[in-house]
């Protein structure tokens, strides 16, 4: 639904996005990552028609971004960086004008209205004015002036930037509700999102898409992935050791003593294939209480960081 | 059209959910009436018109209008909602029009309540209530055009205090354009025939030719196609900060 076509834009001499080739099909929540300044607001901003591209081409559900702006505007729901709104309006005031000026009148209006006011459960608020209502409440009234013509196509720039975990629930849990049926892009640094809500990740660094793979083969690409983390009782921790070391699947790569007179081992498999039951059989027979076992699924901080962080260590040396 | 009546009414109640309207509109009938009846010597004059109320417009609009038009598109820009707006499905002319549609009629329901003048003269005396009523449009039109000159301004910066200090030079000089003062300065540097076109778009000649009874279309027509070069002029510089 969403194409981007080699698609650079320069302020100035400085290339924010630099030929940017993607595309967004319906039914998908793409993660848009990368570091501060890697060019995710300027791409959002030329999706939605804020910006234009100073070359290549971008098209939204069929229509071209610059020939066509207004049949793309209205197809898209856009929630700005920082979800501004008009301080001065109730939230009620603010979705009326944008559902007017999306075209909605009469009962559709009311409808749209009730549906959103309803799904982001801002009833209780409707009257105050922008201005006096908290962070949490701020980011829905953006959040609900994107969804108010339920549209193809959602854009939202950090949408939960800000709110408390159980407002950040609240807005995945919707995200996951209306997926189906529409493309959803969303910029984030908090990769914990991107696991718990994205189809699919794309991480952009300098203007330049550095990664685009599933959050699942992302985590995979951990050297974390896989680890598995045992806790045994402090007196059994030499015949464990022993019983480590004369494993051929795993290798200790650190241990220590964890809470609770239990000792912790973080053992890495050597082969890709699972290890548990293997390590769960062998520790049993040696009559071992396990007191805790998991498995890392993988850390996406840390492929984050080998992606985009490479350069940059580089031009700090210079400095 | 529907959509430039949804941006206007969007607008027009912007103006009036902040106190900054009612200030404006209590300045504004104040300073009217203080300005008639002190600088203008409405009393002295011993005259059954308007003339010394219309008289100052022009040099209350200088620092009122801009006061008006600064946050058309200035505070838009600074808290961002200029990129909600740009991304709603608007043309652009439709936002640009229904800014200046409502700040237009906002000034003119500035006009409406100096109404009690227009009492006070009929019961004082018998004045020919269409000079009034033409002076009424002259005025009312030479506010669209300062607006239209501070939509373009404030389009241009992200700061109000900017946005009013370009916007009030520009309406002086626009307004001194053609007055001796102006002309003076000019005769040395310019031809007469420059200088004759120069004066031509003097604002207070186009001005008072109306507030005197002689509704000329030409002033019309003047005061309009200003308006519309302004905001064209707003246009582009919007579609231009897209790519730039």
């Amino acid at each position: 639904m969403i194409a981007l076509e080699n698609v650079t834009r320069k302020f100035g001499s400085f290339t924010a996005v630099d030929d940017l080739s993607m595309s967004v099909p319906k039914g998908q929540v793409l993660g848009f990552l990368g570091p501060n300044g890697a060019g995710k607001t300027t791409t959002m901003r030329m999706i939605s028609g804020y910006l234009s591209p100073t070359s290549g081409k971008i098209t939204v559900c069929g229509f071209d971004v610059l020939e066509n702006p207004v049949e793309v505007k209205k197809r898209i729901g856009y929630m700005p960086e920082g979800a501004p709104s008009y301080a001065d309006m109730t939230p009620l005031g603010f979705l009326d004008f944008i559902a007017e000026a999306r075209g909605l009148d009469g009962s559709a209006k009311e409808r749209a209205l009730d549906r959103v006011i309803g799904e982001i459960s801002l009833s209780s608020v409707l009257y105050q004015p922008i201005d006096t209502l908290s962070k949490g409440y701020k980011r829905r009234v953006g959040l609900a002036q994107a969804l108010i013509h339920d549209p193809d196509v959602l854009i939202l720039d950090e949408p939960t930037e800000g709110l408390d975990p159980n407002q950040k629930r609240e807005i995945r849990s919707l995200i996951h509700r209306i997926k189906e049926s529409k493309a959803i892009v969303i910029s984030t640094h908090v990769l914990e999102e991107v696991e718990a809500l994205c189809s699919r990740v794309v991480i952009i660094d300098k203007g330049k898409i550095v990664l685009d793979d599933t959050p699942t083969a992302l985590l995979a690409m951990s050297s974390a992935h896989q680890t598995v983390y045992v806790a045994v009782p402090d007196f059994q921790r030499d015949r464990v050791s022993a019983l480590f070391e004369e494993m051929q699947q795993v290798s200790v790569i650190e241990d220590h003593p964890d809470s609770k007179g239990t000792h912790l081992y973080a053992l890495k498999p050597e082969t890709a294939e699972s290890v548990v039951a293997d390590l769960v059989e062998a520790l049993r027979l040696q009559n071992v209480k396990i007191c805790d076992l998991y498995v890392e699924k993988g850390r996406l901080e840390e492929v984050f960081y080998a992606f985009t962080s490479s350069e940059k260590d580089v031009s700090k040396g210079e400095k | 059209m529907r959509s430039l009546a949804v941006v206007t009414k969007r607008e027009l109640s912007g103006y009036f959910t902040t106190p900054v309207a009612w200030i404006f509109l209590i300045i504004f009938v104040a300073l009217s009436g203080i300005l008639t009846f002190y600088a203008g010597d409405f009393f002295g004059r011993g005259q059954a018109d308007l003339q010394s109320f219309f008289l100052f417009h022009p040099w209350l609009y200088v620092f009122l209008i801009s006061a008006v038009s600064m946050r058309m598109w200035a505070e838009e820009r600074r808290s961002g909602t200029i990129e909600l707006l740009m991304t709603l499905p608007l043309s652009t002319a439709d936002l640009v029009l229904g800014k200046f549609f409502a700040a237009w009629i906002f000034v003119g329901a500035g006009l409406v309540l100096t109404c009690p003048i227009w009492w006070t003269v009929n019961y004082l005396g018998s004045p020919d209530n269409g000079v009034i009523l033409m002076s009424y449009l002259a005025s009312f039109l030479i506010a669209g055009t300062f607006l239209s000159v501070g939509s373009c301004l404030s389009a241009c910066t992200k700061s109000q205090i900017v946005a009013f200090v370009l916007t009030m030079m520009a309406c002086i000089l626009l307004t001194f354009l053609g007055s001796d003062a102006l002309t003076n300065a000019f005769s040395g540097m310019a031809t007469e025939k420059m200088l004759k076109l120069l004066n031509s778009f003097g604002f207070l000649v186009h001005y008072l030719s109306i507030t005197r009874g002689v509704l000329d279309l030409r002033d019309i027509v003047f005061f309009t196609s200003f308006d519309a070069v302004f905001l064209f002029a707003t246009v582009i510089v919007l579609e231009r900060k897209k790519a730039a």
